[in-house]
């Protein structure tokens, strides 16, 4: 059986000390595939360039690699570019901050854009047969509108979303975020649904590469876009 | 494919409005990066490019910027 790797692209600003973090890591750790490679990409543990919005510029200036990764040696927006191209299933994992995802999960939205607009402007597909999957975790609420937020995007850019490509875990309507990781930790139920979210990932990715064709065929283009491209 | 190097894509090329066209670049007559070469001065590739904004790069198809850094090949 081929070998299928998995990354997961932690968005939390709190890094590896964070619920988000914990809750992809045991998610992760429970995949006993031996045929899988996984690893985890700690987005604050990078130094991000926010996007300089060149697209807004000229459509054409938002190429991959992105002018910002081609210009700056400290940026290290590459790592997750590289992982993604890289990966045969890349879940996301954010944090909710009043109703929406973290802060770092859209700046990588924003720098990601250059994958997305390869096919838009330039025809290309670079990312293509590749699974998508989400893990959102919030206090209070707002993850169905973080997940189409989310899907919205990154459906542009070419993921394949299987069904319930997301879990999600939200606390209580107060201000005691501190019981939050007991509550994680101890709540089967979390596990089994987080569990089941990087599993299904990876099955779907299975069937993809078993046969190509069932996904994006290799010549895929974004035709509702291309009228939209004036030179 | 790289811009000619001619007079008329000298006088239509706004790398003089970008933010990062300094003074050693005025000093060593420098324009029109994608149809020459790259700089020799110090560019500060933090600050916004503009390529795309110019008519040089829009009538020969250029993709990308940064040309006073990133030198466009034959």
């Amino acid at each position: 059986m081929e070998k299928l790797k998995i990354l997961g692209i932690c968005t939390s600003g709190r890094g590896k000390n964070s619920n988000t973090y914990f809750l992809m890591k045991r998610s992760f750790d429970n995949l006993k595939d031996e045929n899988i490679e996984k690893e985890i990409i700690v987005a604050s543990e990078l130094k991000l360039r926010p996007c300089d919005h060149h697209y807004s510029i000229n459509a054409r200036m938002c190429v991959h690699p992105c002018l910002i990764t081609q210009t700056d040696p400290k940026d290290e927006m590459k790592k997750i570019y590289d992982g993604i191209l890289g990966a045969d299933v890349v879940i996301f994992s954010t944090p909710i901050y009043w109703g929406n995802h973290s802060q770092l999960m859209q700046l990588i939205i924003e720098r990601l854009n250059s994958l997305e607009n390869a096919n838009s402007v330039y025809h290309q597909v670079i990312i293509k047969n590749k699974i998508g999957a989400l893990m959102i975790l919030g206090h209070e609420d707002g993850y169905q509108h973080v997940a189409g937020n989310l899907m919205n995007f990154l459906t542009e850019m070419g993921l394949i979303f299987p069904p319930q490509a997301y879990g999600a875990w939200v606390g209580e309507s107060d201000e005691n975020t501190k019981a939050d990781r007991g509550k994680i930790e101890n709540d089967e139920k979390i596990q089994e649904i987080f569990n089941d979210v990087s599993q299904n990932a990876v099955n779907f990715a299975r069937v993809i590469l078993a046969c190509p064709a069932c996904g994006h065929k290799l010549n895929y283009e974004h035709i509702s876009k291309k009228k939209n491209y004036i030179k | 494919m790289k811009p000619k190097n001619t007079e008329d894509n000298f006088e239509k090329c706004i790398c003089g409005n970008c933010s990062l066209f300094h003074q050693c670049n005025k000093d060593k007559k420098e324009k029109l990066f994608c149809a020459q070469k790259i700089s020799e001065c110090e560019m500060d590739a933090k600050k916004q490019c503009i390529c795309g904004g110019c008519p040089v790069y829009n009538e020969n198809d250029l993709s990308g910027g940064y040309f006073c850094i990133n030198e466009i090949k034959e």
